[in-house]
């Protein structure tokens, strides 16, 4: 089996055994109850609103995971032993993301098919919510690279998630979308808004240009916090 | 050589260098000693050479290439046991072993082989989470061997260990050494530097204060005297005679010849000793 293989294998059986998986579950059960109540309500812009809880459970638990995972890892010195083998910083890292991202991706799937039953794009909703959630992941590194224990990256850790979903609860309190085009996760969500009306196809490409641009991006930003993290192992911290 | 660092500094961000124009080699096979106080720059440098630390100035060259040359490959070839444990808590020890084995391209022990090396074999099964200090760094040192490193780099290796299974890691990087493996160890335990190495280098702020094999250095900052203890109506006293001239020294030769003599002893200082007259510094 690959290493890339076996980093994600070992991923999944980390997040069994240290419990997180269970946390997002918990987490993802109240997103779950929330859209489902509000699947019973009849209300304009339900559409806009159910994307954007697809959009919050989307970008919630790969941040979390992540930073939780680089935590556990670090604590316990497997991380300076990864660092010291012969797998990549980017193959490492992209071992989690694919992890993480995974998870939510099913977790997020569930909740669609559990409040939604109209026509929607299963490809422009898998490409909303795989972008989403690679980046909440991505920036997951970028977040837990200045932080030591778990108490001091609690406030940050919500703090980057309310920001990555901000394009979705932006629109539910009034805040109009051309403000938020620029954001990390604007083209995540117009992907996921796309697959709910299909009629909607016009802008997909630039949609999925600027979430491409922010993938990037982000993973050049992780890639410098994992070197950040890497220069600081065996430091008294 | 398989390590040759020329004039290697390197300096955190704008502070001053943490370690300064370091000039050192460290041969195919042989043991050496990295020894300095806490704060010296022994971990930094070791932090270089493992890729870990990069943006330092100079010449270092590991297996005939420039450390900065190499990709993830250098691990192929290269084992590091870090002073603090690396392990999954979550796993079992062989499940540590397996999943760290399975990165190599080249063939690797086998994980329960390693184990019993360290005297885990029969703890393989245990999760890490059950491991007392102790046996967490011995799979430390299990894990950096898995993939028989031509390089291994040792921080601390015998720390936290009880006298017995300090034997057994002493004993099992000998028997690496005489395998062929060059190891590069970090210390401020002048015992096991003085026990294992056959060179070591003295660091200081970060500046190299001397490199030499430790008997030479002992030798070369012997009194040369040697203590005869010897018992004397019931009672033991201690003399102390040069070795200049001793076998003809008159009362060394009374001694000798009245076979009262309980031990004799060279006065050669210890390798701190060495390392407290060269560098001015004590080792804590």
């Amino acid at each position: 089996m690959s290493a890339f293989a076996q980093l994600v294998g070992n991923d999944m059986r980390t997040l069994y055994r240290s419990g997180y998986v269970w946390v997002s579950l918990a987490v993802f059960g109240l997103m779950l109850l929330v859209a489902l109540q509000a699947s019973r309500l009849d209300f304009a812009g339900y559409e806009a609103f159910i994307a954007a809880i697809i959009l919050f459970d989307v970008v919630l638990s790969p941040l979390m995971l992540v930073g939780l995972m680089v935590l556990l890892e670090r604590g316990e010195g497997a991380f300076a032993v990864l660092c010291v083998s012969p797998v990549s910083t980017p193959a490492y890292m992209a071992a989690r993301v694919v992890t993480v991202s995974l998870i939510a991706l099913a977790q997020t799937l569930v909740l669609v098919l559990a409040v939604y039953d109209g026509a929607l794009s299963p490809l422009a909703l898998t490409a909303g919510l795989a972008g989403a959630a690679s980046l909440s992941a991505l920036f997951g590194f970028v977040v837990i690279a200045y932080f030591d224990d778990l108490y001091a990256y609690l406030l940050p850790m919500i703090g980057a998630i309310l920001a990555l979903g901000a394009p979705g609860y932006g629109v539910l309190l009034g805040i109009a979308p051309q403000w938020l085009v620029w954001h990390p996760t604007a083209g995540a969500l117009a992907l996921i808004e796309t697959a709910f009306d299909l009629d909607a196809s016009h802008g997909l490409a630039g949609a999925g240009a600027s979430l491409a641009a922010w993938i990037l991006a982000a993973g050049g930003l992780a890639y410098l916090a994992v070197r950040r993290m890497q220069a600081r192992i065996g430091d008294a911290s | 050589m398989m390590i040759e660092a020329n004039e290697l500094t390197f300096a955190y961000g704008g502070r001053p260098p943490s370690v300064a124009a370091l000039t050192f080699s460290v041969a195919e096979g042989e043991i050496f000693g990295f020894l300095g106080p806490s704060g010296a720059g022994k971990s930094t440098t070791q932090k270089i050479l493992i890729r870990l630390l990069r943006g330092y100035r100079g010449d270092l060259r590991v297996m005939g290439r420039p450390v900065k040359s190499w990709g993830p490959d250098y691990f192929e070839r290269v084992g590091v046991c870090f002073e603090l444990p690396g392990n999954y808590r979550k796993l079992t020890a062989i499940e540590n072993l397996r999943f760290f084995a399975s990165f190599f391209r080249t063939p690797t022990l086998a994980p329960e082989e390693v184990l019993e090396w360290v005297g885990l074999r029969a703890d393989a099964d245990k999760r890490v989470e059950q491991f007392s200090k102790g046996m967490q760094t011995r799979l430390n040192l299990a894990r950096s061997l898995i993939n028989r490193p031509t390089l291994l780099f040792l921080d601390e290796p015998t720390s936290g260990l009880d006298p017995g299974n300090a034997r057994i890691v002493r004993d099992l990087i000998r028997r690496e050494r005489d395998r062929g493996t060059t190891v590069f160890l970090t210390t401020h335990d002048m015992h096991v530097a003085d026990e294992l190495c056959d060179t070591v280098g003295f660091l200081v702020n970060g500046r190299l204060a001397r490199v030499g094999a430790p008997s030479a250095l002992r030798l070369e900052h012997s009194s040369r005297l040697v203590e005869i203890r010897s018992g004397v109506a019931g009672a033991l006293r201690s003399d102390r005679f040069s070795l200049e001239g001793l076998a003809a020294n008159p009362l060394f030769q009374k001694l000798i010849a009245e076979k009262r003599i309980e031990s004799i002893h060279s006065l050669e200082p210890s390798l701190e000793d060495v390392f407290m007259r060269v560098t001015g510094e004590r080792l804590a």
